[in-house]
């Protein structure tokens, strides 16, 4: 149908963090949508391990099916083929939390029950779930907002309270869908350092998805590119860049630079391949 | 709140606070006051027939006659209790059936040819079918008013518990909430906004009810008292039965825009 014909990429054992038990095992993972004139295969025969605390990005162009991925991982929707494993929690936590754009807020909460959401649903008593979220509050620079509305806090902060909420209810992966995408520039930047600093305290799995290759290569252990419809893994690339990094100095940074210009490399031709789907044309 | 480095929202409004006069404000005053003048005075100088249309001045010393008689007091008390009883046997029962229909699938299956088949009907051609299962009686009387409240309520509630946003319902589930969690945290107060404002229309159209149902079918109230007067062509009485029911439409909507304010603060508002 269209694509590049390389075949995906296996992850290198040699970069990759240590497999003896993956915290996720995705083996020929592949998703059918029903259309109504026609069947569209959104994700065709993914395999990725995601190891303990390891933080992935996943990038590629719109409609690659990378939210699809993130949705099956987060029990939204189930794969038509392949199996998925996550390993399964422990001490009572729930296994995953999934952070969206800053529209998932709610509205008619207060900041503190926002952050707090989750863990009311999983019964946490009144008290505990508060002074949980209210940590978590506060190391978002929000201590002072808890009793505001979402509607009175900026879109930056927004995200932050949506970041509180997941982080809050303390799961063993976090699964986030483009987070920072309608955030502008400079925001998206204060962003990615205040997750990256948050995470470093937890250092839980992440799967982060991003249509942005500055923000997977800033935040990622592994990049991986996927192609233009339908979504396989193109590639993984490693990204070796120090911890605790400092995302506003990094593009100064000529490890960073070229990294970037290695993940580009594969990107490039899946934008352009998905932009001649997207202008009615046949890809080559 | 203290201060911080960071934008700080608008501080929300405690205790009274002197309004400033906006345009809209000074306008909400001006406005009817200068066309009560400009009545006044071409019905003093004869532009206006003050046989048909009375004088404000002479309306307002009717009123103050009627208030002292208590025959005002009475008909606006019976009229407010038509009112309020019609409003709630419309809207609760309205509201309950919509929000079934809208988190249901086999209710609204059920109930939505119903509510089609009916709703399309002018409410006014129920009324003798109501008065034939009831009979002629107070409570024929509420449930005509009690119609309009409760389409308007049943048909927004069902769609406005129907249309939340995808997202929050993607949150809730992915927080794994449970059914009741979800009707009651989520899908309720994402839908209020638009039930307000369904209540509202509601409000309305009970006040519309209540003034029709007084006209044909009653002996008292402020509907009565407008149509009466002006079969035995009491004008002057008519017209101050028409001014009470806008004062009290006034206030109602005044009360309940100050009660939605207190119920979602969360809104945004312009």
């Amino acid at each position: 149908m269209m694509g590049s014909t390389s075949a995906p990429n296996e992850v290198d054992a040699s970069t990759a963090e240590p497999m003896a038990s993956p915290m996720v095992e995705i083996r020929g993972l592949s998703k059918l949508f029903q259309g109504r004139r026609h069947e569209v295969l959104a994700l065709d025969n993914v395999d990725l391990d995601i190891g303990r605390g390891e933080f992935v990005c996943v990038v590629g162009p719109s409609g690659c099916g990378k939210t699809t991925l993130l949705n099956i991982l987060g029990g939204l929707e189930t794969a038509t083929r392949g199996t998925l494993r996550i390993a399964p929690p422990t001490g009572g936590r729930p296994q995953v939390s999934i952070v969206f754009q800053e529209q998932g807020v709610f509205p008619w909460m207060s900041v503190l029950d926002n952050a707090a959401f989750g863990l009311a649903a999983r019964g946490v008593g009144r008290a505990d779930r508060q002074r949980v979220a209210h940590e978590m509050l506060a190391k978002m620079g929000l201590a002072h907002f808890e009793r505001a509305y979402p509607r009175e806090l900026s879109g930056g902060m927004r995200q932050r309270v949506n970041l509180a909420r997941a982080f809050a209810n303390d799961p063993e992966m976090l699964l986030m869908d483009e987070p920072f995408a309608s955030l502008d520039e400079q925001t998206k930047l204060l962003l990615q350092e205040e997750l990256l600093h948050v995470w470093e305290g937890t250092r839980k799995t992440v799967l982060f998805i991003t249509h942005s290759l500055e923000e997977a290569v800033r935040l990622a252990d592994r990049v991986v590119v996927m192609t233009a419809r339908p979504g396989r893994i193109k590639a993984v690339v490693p990204i070796s860049l120090e911890r605790p990094r400092d995302v506003l100095e990094m593009p100064s940074n000529p490890e960073y630079l070229r990294l970037h210009a290695q993940v580009w490399e594969h990107l490039r031709e899946e934008v352009l391949a998905a932009r001649g789907e997207d202008m009615g044309g046949t890809p080559q | 709140m203290s201060q911080s480095t960071m934008t700080l929202p608008r501080p929300r409004p405690h205790g009274l606070r002197f309004p400033s006069l906006t345009r809209e404000r000074v306008f909400a005053v001006v406005s009817p006051v200068a066309l009560l003048v400009i009545w006044e005075i071409l019905s003093r100088t004869g532009v206006l027939d003050p046989r048909i249309f009375s004088r404000p001045s002479a309306v307002v010393q009717l009123m103050a006659t009627m208030l002292v008689s208590g025959q005002l007091a009475t008909d606006t008390g019976v009229t407010l209790a038509r009112l309020f009883v019609g409003s709630i046997v419309g809207t609760i029962p309205g509201l309950l059936i919509g929000l079934t229909i809208g988190l249901f699938r086999t209710p609204r299956a059920v109930i939505n040819p119903l509510v089609s088949a009916t709703y399309g009907l002018p409410r006014v051609a129920l009324f003798p079918l109501v008065l034939l299962i009831v009979g002629l009686n107070e409570t024929s009387n509420i449930i005509m008013i009690a119609l309009g409240p409760f389409f308007t309520m049943l048909i927004a509630t069902a769609a406005a518990v129907g249309n939340v946003e995808p997202i929050y319902l993607k949150v809730a589930r992915s927080f794994k909430v449970n059914t009741r969690d979800l009707y009651l945290k989520v899908v309720l107060p994402a839908a209020l906004p638009i039930i307000f404002s369904a209540f509202r229309v509601s409000l309305g159209l009970a006040l519309l009810g209540v003034v029709a149902v007084e006209f044909l079918m009653t002996n008292n109230g402020l509907g009565y008292l407008i149509w009466h007067s002006w079969q035995i062509l009491s004008l002057g009485q008519s017209m101050v039965g028409l001014v009470t029911t806008g004062v009290i439409a006034y206030l109602l909507f005044i009360l309940l825009d100050q009660a939605e304010r207190r119920a979602l603060p969360w809104v945004e508002r312009t």
